[in-house]
């Protein structure tokens, strides 16, 4: 190996890495430490490689993200977990009350497969929200909210419940759950916001496709109250912070 | 099913460096976010089908990169163009310019990053895979990886070299 050949393998060295024990560079390493400007090359590279970990390892995580997975975990195994007694029925049952039960159990966890995916797409979508996210757009005009959500390919056809267009619209996000795009457009309400919030009402517009179509449905989710229902061929998740009065209010 | 105390555990030990690779390549919190929860969520149901548990960290890095580029593909609608052997002007910047980027800097930079090589350099900075588990994260063959790398690096340092330029020149302009 020459000069030439151990910097050009060198550019792929990671100090304090596994690469330290590769014999390749090992041999490279070992002609750094013989020739004076291969060795001051390395050293740059060294450092520039250093500094640019350093920065990206600055990556912010969101606050409450670990949380958020455990959480969606947990009401996860709630709903698979139930099914596994009747798995331990005795060996002795009869073959048919057997088939039974199989056939119970399928259409249960076919029932409440659904309800528990919808359930992580709430968990999820609630906690965008609690989470400090970024506008893609940030406007008051309900319209070119609309046509900004149709050019991203995002639901754009909704239908806004009455009490919400009374509201001041802050702008929108496109978010995605499992390859579909959502549609989240921000209102905020002429209550105090906390601290660095714009928004402080959240409505969640998705493709219904496979889940089940519903009249309103109430259910708090993390710190926020939800209401979801579904309309045509969208589903639809509002979520705020507040009792259920003042929910039904921006219906 | 994972058991609910490993799994709490997996997600303690990887939600970070899974969220950063997510955020270097998705360039958006809410996105990263997404990636990093759907990786759990795939890990929650399928996870006990990996026997060596000294993989956990490849299959869950091998399972985000799959998600990001199934939701690209689905997004972008164009054919995935393997990029010719072009010549990359190579740049050194001195580690003294380096120094004065911020983490926003590396990151715009990255984000220039031609998509094919971005994993592949966002792997070589924040992780400590060897070069056979990038391979197997990247699903690509170990030669790949590494041209892919080098061409990368060599992007990412001619962008953050315009950065810096472009820093040195607003801060010459308010003098």
């Amino acid at each position: 190996m020459n000069s030439k050949q151990a910097r050009e393998l060198l550019e792929l060295y990671r100090p304090g890495t596994p690469d330290t024990q590769d014999a390749d560079f090992a041999e490279a390493l070992e002609l750094a430490r013989r020739d004076p400007i291969l060795a001051r090359w390395l050293a740059d590279h060294c450092a520039r490689y250093k500094l640019i970990r350093e920065r990206l390892k600055e990556i912010a995580v969101p606050t409450g993200l670990r949380e958020q997975i455990l959480g969606e975990q947990k009401s996860q195994s709630r709903v698979l977990a139930i099914p596994r007694t009747h798995w331990r029925k005795p060996v002795l049952a009869a073959a048919a009350v057997i088939l039974a039960l199989l056939a119970i159990s399928g259409f249960w966890l076919q029932f409440h497969g659904r309800e528990n995916s919808y359930s992580t797409y709430q968990n999820r979508m609630v906690g965008t929200a609690l989470r400090n996210y970024g506008m893609d757009l940030e406007t008051n005009n309900l319209v070119a909210v609309q046509s900004f959500l149709a050019q991203k390919k995002a639901p754009s056809d909704y239908t806004l419940p009455l009490g919400l267009k009374k509201l001041e619209c802050t702008g929108t996000v496109v978010l995605r759950w499992q390859d579909q795009p959502v549609s989240m457009i921000c209102f905020r309400t002429s209550r105090p916001l906390p601290s660095g919030e714009t928004s402080d009402v959240f409505l969640f517009v998705i493709e219904r496709g496979p889940f089940p179509g519903s009249s309103l449905q109430w259910k708090r989710v993390n710190k926020l109250l939800t209401v979801n229902w579904t309309e045509g061929n969208k589903a639809y998740l509002l979520a705020t912070h507040g009792d259920e009065n003042f929910l039904r209010s921006l219906l | 099913m994972v058991p609910g105390l490993e799994f709490e555990s997996v997600v303690t030990r990887f939600y970070e460096p899974l969220y950063q690779f997510a955020f270097s390549l998705a360039r958006s919190e809410a996105d990263a976010a997404d990636l990093t929860q759907q990786t759990f969520y795939i890990w929650a149901t399928k996870g006990h089908q990996l026997r060596d548990r000294s993989k956990v960290k490849t299959w869950l890095f091998t399972t985000l990169h799959r998600t990001f580029l199934e939701s690209r593909r689905k997004e972008t609608r164009f054919p995935h163009q393997e990029l010719n052997d072009g010549v990359i002007e190579s740049v050194s910047l001195a580690p003294a310019l380096v120094s004065q980027l911020d983490s926003a800097h590396v990151l715009r930079a990255l984000g220039k990053v031609d998509e094919i090589y971005r994993a592949p350099v966002a792997l070589f900075y924040l992780e400590d895979c060897s070069y056979k588990e990038i391979a197997e994260i990247l699903d690509l063959p170990m030669g790949t990886v590494k041209s892919r790398m080098a061409r990368g690096i060599g992007h990412l340092q001619k962008m953050l070299a315009g950065d810096i330029q472009l820093f040195a020149g607003s801060k010459e302009g308010k003098k």
